[in-house]
């Protein structure tokens, strides 16, 4: 990372929470170290229960840490300062009843510090931008989640913040909904916005993502570039048999054994091997090859693959 | 300074168009034009009894709407994350804390303006225009709103709605009939009660002071001073409460 003060600057972040009537202490972090630089658009991946949200909300302010550092563009959570130029969407958020959407934007509007004028010029078009000009007289109660989550974005983007910390954004919308986001995200990306957002649907994340970050229980597992992380398990060779069920072909169990499957007719050969070995098994025996194909592993794949170490230990 | 007259602003538009809120007005509206009924029972005092039973009906609404309102402010925006949108902004907490209770105390303010002007209408519509008297007490009424709706902001900064409602309710009645605990104090002969006892009887605010229907509907002069000394110690304990209560909410996690 370059001499720039980091966008966010997390280091050994911990925090416990107590729960039940024993107040059980159970750790949400421990010890999270995290980086992101101006302008990258970042990819935040866990399951329930990883500690996003809880990053999240020491970053915006809403829970103190227990211990560690956090800060954003080098001014410490803790100072109100820090979220000058940051805006935040909450995980499926709901907004007040009786309001309407404008009159929500412009009370965002003003706890940010923007002043009428510039409101009444920027409002409108983020209604529009977000679906919802044909909807700025009614009450949010009648809003649907997806509408409510155009909202959040939308009060998200007011002011032009520098810094998008997004809490599951593409949560509560319908594909056409989840196409807006991404390219939403895209765009916010090439104008050198810093983007830094939690998601579940990974396959859109990676469509975005300059670099990620897994987390598990409270613990960082991986984080760096995409395209690294994505090497670090791509180019597995993809052997497609025709017939019958290849794994369970007595014959070649030295062969397929260490091998990872993908169905009972498909096998994986790692990267760094080459298949000619177990070709010629094939093609000696009653097997007939389908297709060779060189695999690109998704960010899902990676994602579970980082984890299942980390799941099978605690088993 | 506009962060908290937005915040207030929000939060009277959210309580004025609240179809709940709403509701109770127009039952309290009800209540207080049934007076009429109830003075044709009396005899010789239908004035009396329009009155008495209106200035209750006023405070005792106005009580349930300070509450109601009050305790669930807080609460209803920290379940529906609406609150994460705020505080995430670079606002201070007890901006916010001041905001919502500056909200809240325009609310009562038209709901008890509201309730008192359809008072006043029925006494000059019975024969009588409305006395000195009566508009003191009425505004000794705001006065009690406005401290009834800070405890219960007070109470919703740490606690859930339930209890918030429990306590402010609680302290409300014990702060009504705090006589009659200075009294049971004195009674008892265990040390620890009767310091107990003594305590809450000198940290729980006098809210009988505030009640003046008896001197309006018995024609006993109620005067401005005395009405003012009831705002400058409604507003002093309100500020404590609500000092205490930004204060407690600050260093609250938002879960």
């Amino acid at each position: 990372m370059s001499g720039q003060t980091p966008a966010i600057r997390v280091r050994s972040l911990q925090k416990t929470f107590r729960t039940g009537l024993r107040r059980r202490r159970t750790s949400a972090l421990i010890g999270l170290d995290l980086e992101v630089a101006p302008g990258e658009v970042f990819g935040f991946i866990g399951p329930n229960g990883a500690g996003k949200t809880t990053t999240i909300k020491i970053l915006v302010g809403l829970l103190r840490p227990d211990g560690g550092e956090a800060s954003l563009f080098g001014r410490p959570v803790s100072d109100i300062r820090s979220r000058r130029r940051v805006s935040y969407l909450p995980e499926l958020p709901d907004f007040y009843d009786y309001l309407t959407p404008g009159e929500f934007l412009r009370h965002c509007g003003r706890l940010s510090g923007i002043d009428a004028g510039e409101l009444k010029r920027q409002v409108p078009g983020l209604l529009e931008q977000a679906g919802l000009d044909a909807n700025e007289k009614r009450p949010m109660r009648k809003f649907s989640k997806g509408m409510l989550q155009r909202v959040g974005l939308a009060q998200a983007m007011l002011g032009d913040p520098d810094l998008y910390i997004l809490d599951e954004p593409m949560g509560g919308l319908d594909p056409l909904g989840r196409r807006w986001v991404k390219d939403l995200i895209a765009d916010l990306g090439h104008r050198g916005k810093t983007v830094f957002f939690s998601s579940h649907v990974l396959a859109e994340a990676e469509a975005v993502c300059d670099r990620v970050a897994f987390l598990h229980r409270g613990r960082l597992l991986a984080s760096g570039s995409l395209r690294d992380v994505l090497e670090a398990h791509t180019n597995a060779w993809e052997v497609l048999v025709e017939g019958e069920a290849v794994r369970s072909d007595e014959s070649l169990k030295p062969l397929t054994a260490r091998l990872d499957a993908a169905g009972e007719d498909t096998l994986l050969v790692p990267a760094a091997e080459r298949p000619d070995e177990l070709l010629k098994a094939l093609l000696a025996g009653p097997h007939r090859i389908r297709s060779v194909n060189q695999r690109h592993a998704s960010l899902e794949e990676v994602f579970i693959r980082t984890l299942a170490p980390g799941i099978e230990k605690e088993d | 300074m506009r962060a908290i007259l937005s915040v207030a602003a929000t939060t009277f538009r959210e309580s004025i168009r609240n179809r709940t809120v709403l509701g109770i007005l127009i039952l309290a509206l009800g209540f207080i034009v049934s007076a009429l009924l109830l003075a044709e029972l009396s005899l010789d005092q239908r004035l009396r009894v329009i009155t008495d039973w209106g200035l209750f009906c006023v405070s005792i609404f106005a009580v349930i709407l300070a509450i109601l309102i009050g305790v669930s402010l807080v609460h209803k925006e920290v379940r529906r994350k609406t609150l994460y949108a705020v505080l995430s902004r670079p606002i201070h907490r007890w901006q916010y804390v001041v905001g919502k209770y500056l909200g809240l105390a325009l609310t009562l303010l038209v709901e008890v303006g509201t309730m008192s002007v359809s008072l006043i209408l029925l006494l000059w519509i019975s024969g009588q225009p409305p006395g000195a008297p009566l508009i003191m007490a009425l505004l000794a009424i705001l006065a009690e709103i406005l401290l009834v709706a800070a405890l219960a902001v007070f109470f919703a900064s740490f606690t859930s709605p339930y209890l918030s409602g429990l306590f402010t309710l609680g302290i409300f009645v014990v702060g009504r009939s705090l006589e009659a605990l200075s009294t049971l104090a004195d009674k008892v002969e265990n040390t620890v009660l009767h310091g107990f006892l003594k305590g809450l009887f000198f940290v729980l605010p006098d809210f009988a002071d505030f009640n003046l229907g008896n001197r309006v509907v018995h024609d006993i002069p109620i005067g401005l001073g005395e009405v003012g000394w009831l705002w400058i110690y409604g507003i002093g304990y309100l500020g404590v409460l609500l000092f205490f209560g930004a204060w407690i909410f600050s260093r609250r996690d938002l879960v």
